[in-house]
């Protein structure tokens, strides 16, 4: 989970980085009180992938279509030319109760396209009703809100959120057929609503949110994939978001196969807690890097502790290498003893699908012939008369196997 | 086959047809007598609901010989006869907290039908149905039933108890099917009915609101295109048709356009729909289907859905609420919104309160980091010896239960109900008696997720 974290210090971190591109005064922060009084520059950011100064700024001609008037997009380059963040400029009309003024706000993203923060320029606030400005909580709540890409707000037209309300935002294709009459102000948001948008600012948080989340973002990532390389990959595999982290390990299998370096960075992800990243982090191994015994025998050892069900699609995974290491085999095998349930079926499964099936294999599985679980025994028998061994002993022990059962 | 050939075989069914006697393939059978078994196990699982096939297939791993009795075709439960193929919440603040043989069905049947799993990453808000896994109900059925083979489950369909009895430490459970009449001697029940009939039949307390749940006959329309609907005449021939009593409002909660923007899936709402015995259960069928019919010649006279069709429909109305045993401990509502812990935990519960009534239903979310867990002593009725239950009919108030209810919770239940009758089979012992740490390091070395 994202982690908003207060403004004051990731904002001053982050300004000084990007201060050269995005051309405002540095950050003067603010009162430690819940109240913004006074103008001066705002910037509440969520944790970046990518900690890094920049260096220079290119920009872009947005040729998507979306309901920004402003057609630049800058990207903040590293030093090692690596696409550390982007902005837009945002300016454009707002209408409270038929009076309009201009919303000036600057929108970020990630490397990855992610929801990064908001600024805004010296005298700039954002309002709610009557134009009364929003409280620190309320830029906190705003952020969080943005940061949400799966909110509801993606699948509302505006007249579902706000049901009286009429149109505000002229010349917005979003707005078509509502009247001016309505922001936050006159209009009550529905109450299915009321979590995702800030309160008495139901439209300006429905606006920015589908300026987060459109055309740009899209463009933003493409832009990110045209930089690619293993060495990015690998930072942002570093990142403290999940988001982050599941971007980069969608983008790997263009590298396959993986880096030493890389190899080392997915296998360290299958370990954690986050059940989707760790699946998803199994998932990338190739046939091809699943032939290197170096990480047969790094998965090998993720696997106490490991949460069960990742345990046995680890095991699966493990089919799809060209050939089965052989002391990952003899482990896996020696392991079987004091083995349970599903994940005793999905190493023999292995074994089968591996041809793991010689002699010493055999014999040391015959052994479970004699467990006191009749499933384990069972199982195993049905292994062996797959497995075809002529042992002496396996036979002998199966045959033994069938006259007690 | 030839031309020539296959008039001849014509012919032959012709003649066959016409001759008043019987063909010489055909046996006169003797009058049917039913079929009296005497059949011993370990572990009997009455009910292959969602809780009950998990509970099966741990006994059955466990090495205990366990039967499986089913009074429907097929396993699954509300998963699969109910239609309600979205199990509920396995993942709570990041972290899978019902995991085992239940997670592996439900695992599998994605894999098996190239479907996704939701990205747990994401936290669900207050939409938890964005980590609801779907799943193909045919396909889990298939799956369970192969896994409750594979370990060794003798299952029986169409079989229903008659009557239980404890004796010299053993149950005796009379079982009727169709055509057969079984009596089987077992060490340990697990009542996964979800009705707690067989807890009932046994002598133990039951408990039931006055009021409950109502229940919900799955189906799927089309033949109509919303966005070209006249939605204010619709809502004023509907307003009118409850009016004349022509259709019930309750049933569709007084929102006929809920009903056609969903069309169908979890939306139907049968007041009193109960699935306790085969009388309360057929009466729920029928007005489950009734209001289907009516809704349905009721759509078709209005224009632009002359052409509703019903495209799908489950063989029974699913059912949310009936008996809880009287147990041990009975869970509150206090007790699942702060996540109370309990030194017996042997699963984790994680929805929000759903209590359905007439109006519908406003989920009510747990707190964040809040995770319920379910105590061994909510799983066994009072003054009970070797028995067991798990799923819908635990120990709970209506409240609690309303969330408990939820198919991924029974699976935990299940699991760890499986597990306990089977060490307790082994020991000779009731569940209760079973050492806690022992139950725990077993239900963990088969993927069960038990609570610190």
């Amino acid at each position: 989970m994202t982690r908003f974290r207060p403004a004051i210090l990731l904002g001053l971190s982050l300004f000084s980085l990007f201060e050269p591109a995005a051309g405002f005064k540095r950050v003067v922060g603010h009162k430690p009180a819940d109240t913004i009084d006074g103008p001066g520059e705002l910037r509440y950011f969520l944790e970046p992938t990518l900690q890094l100064p920049i260096d220079t700024v290119v920009t872009y001609q947005v040729t998507v279509e979306d309901s920004i008037p402003n057609d630049t997009l800058f990207q903040l380059r590293s030093a090692e030319g690596f696409p550390v963040a982007y902005y837009r400029k945002i300016n454009t009309d707002v209408c409270f109760d038929g009076k309009c003024r201009m919303l000036k706000v600057s929108l970020y993203w990630n490397v990855t396209g992610r929801f990064l923060g908001i600024e805004l320029p010296p005298g700039e606030f954002l309002s709610k009703s009557d134009h009364e400005p929003f409280t620190l909580s309320e830029y906190y709540r705003m952020n969080r809100l943005l940061d949400d890409p799966m909110s509801p707000l993606a699948d509302y037209s505006f007249k579902k959120l706000v049901p009286s309300s009429g149109g505000l935002f002229p010349g917005s294709e979003i707005n078509d057929g509502i009247s001016l009459e309505v922001d936050a102000v006159t209009a009550a948001t529905s109450p299915a609503m009321a979590d995702y948008v800030v309160q008495g600012a139901a439209y300006t948080t429905y606006r920015l949110w589908h300026f987060v989340y459109g055309p740009t973002q899209d463009m933003i990532i493409r832009l990110t994939l045209e930089s690619l390389t293993p060495v990015l990959l690998k930072k942002i595999l570093e990142s403290p978001d999940g988001g982050d982290i599941a971007w980069a390990l969608q983008h790997l299998r263009a590298f396959s196969p993986l880096s030493p370096g890389l190899q080392t960075a997915v296998a360290g992800l299958i370990q954690n807690e986050d059940f989707s990243l760790a699946s998803t982090a199994i998932a990338t191994f190739t046939p091809t890097d699943l032939a290197s015994a170096g990480l047969q025998q790094t998965l090998l050892e993720r696997m106490p502790g490991l949460n069960y069900s990742l345990k046995n699609q680890l095991v699966d995974k493990l089919k799809e290498a060209p050939e089965l290491d052989e002391r990952l085999k003899m482990t896996l095998a020696r392991n079987l003893a004091s083995a349970e349930g599903a994940f005793l079926t999905h190493v023999l499964d292995l074994f089968l699908k591996q041809k793991a099936v010689d002699s010493e294999i055999c014999r040391m599985l015959s052994g479970l012939l004699e467990n006191e679980n009749d499933f384990v025994a069972r199982q195993v028998f049905a292994f062996l008369e797959k497995a075809g061994s002529d042992d002496r002993v396996v036979l002998e022990r199966m045959r033994g196997y069938k006259r007690e059962h | 086959m030839k031309r020539r050939e296959m008039l001849t075989s014509i012919g032959a069914i012709s003649a066959g047809i016409a001759a008043p006697s019987l063909s010489r393939a055909d046996i006169l059978a003797p009058a049917y007598k039913t079929r009296k078994n005497m059949l011993t196990a370990d572990v009997v699982v009455i009910g292959g609901g969602t809780a009950g096939t998990v509970a099966a297939i741990q006994a059955g791993r466990a090495g205990r010989k366990t039967i499986l009795i089913e009074s429907g075709s097929q396993l699954g439960g509300t998963t699969t006869i109910g239609g309600v193929s979205f199990p509920g919440i396995f993942f709570a603040w990041g972290k899978q907290v019902i995991g085992g043989i239940g997670w592996e069905l439900v695992q599998e049947t994605v894999d098996l039908n190239d479907d996704q799993l939701p990205n747990f990453s994401i936290p669900h808000g207050r939409q938890h149905w964005r980590h609801q896994v779907r799943v193909n109900g045919h396909l889990y059925a298939m799956l369970a039933e192969e896994k409750c083979l594979d370990a060794g489950v003798q299952i029986r369909y169409y079989e229903t108890p008659l009557s239980m009895r404890f004796r010299k430490s053993n149950w005796e459970i009379e079982v009727v099917g169709k055509g057969v009449h079984t009596t089987i001697v077992c060490n340990q029940v697990v009542d996964c009915t979800g009705n707690a009939l067989p807890t009932a039949m046994a002598g133990f307390g039951v408990l039931r609101e006055e009021e409950i749940q109502p229940g919900t006959l799955q189906f799927r329309i089309g033949g109509y295109d919303i966005k070209t609907l006249d939605r204010e005449l619709i809502n004023k021939s509907y307003k009118d048709a409850i009016e004349k009593g022509d259709l019930v409002k309750t049933e569709f909660r007084g929102n006929i356009l809920a009903l056609l923007s969903s069309k169908g899936d979890n939306i139907q709402h049968i007041m009193g729909a109960d699935s306790t015995t085969s009388e309360t259960h057929t009466l729920a069928n029928i007005k489950g289907r009734k209001s289907l019919l009516s809704h349905l010649r009721f759509l078709r006279n209005l224009p632009g859905c002359e052409e509703t069709k019903v495209i799908d429909m489950q063989t029974e109305t699913a059912t949310r609420e009936s008996f809880r045993i009287d147990g041990h401990y009975q869970i509150t509502h206090e007790d699942y919104v702060t996540g109370r812990s309990y030194d017996d935990a042997v699963s984790y519960s994680y929805y929000p309160i759903d209590l359905h009534d007439e109006n519908g239903v406003v989920p009510d979310h747990l707190e964040d980091g809040v995770v319920a867990t379910i105590p061994l002593r909510a799983l066994i009725p009072k003054k009970s010896q070797n028995f067991i239950v798990a799923g819908r009919c635990l120990s709970s108030d209506r409240l609690a239960n309303s969330a408990l209810r939820v198919q991924a919770s029974c699976m935990g239940m299940g699991q760890a109900a499986g597990a306990a009758a089977a060490l307790a089979s082994m020991k000779g012992i009731s569940p209760l008696e079973v050492p806690f740490d022992e139950l725990r390091q077993f239900l963990q070395n088969h993927g069960g997720i038990v609570p610190a």
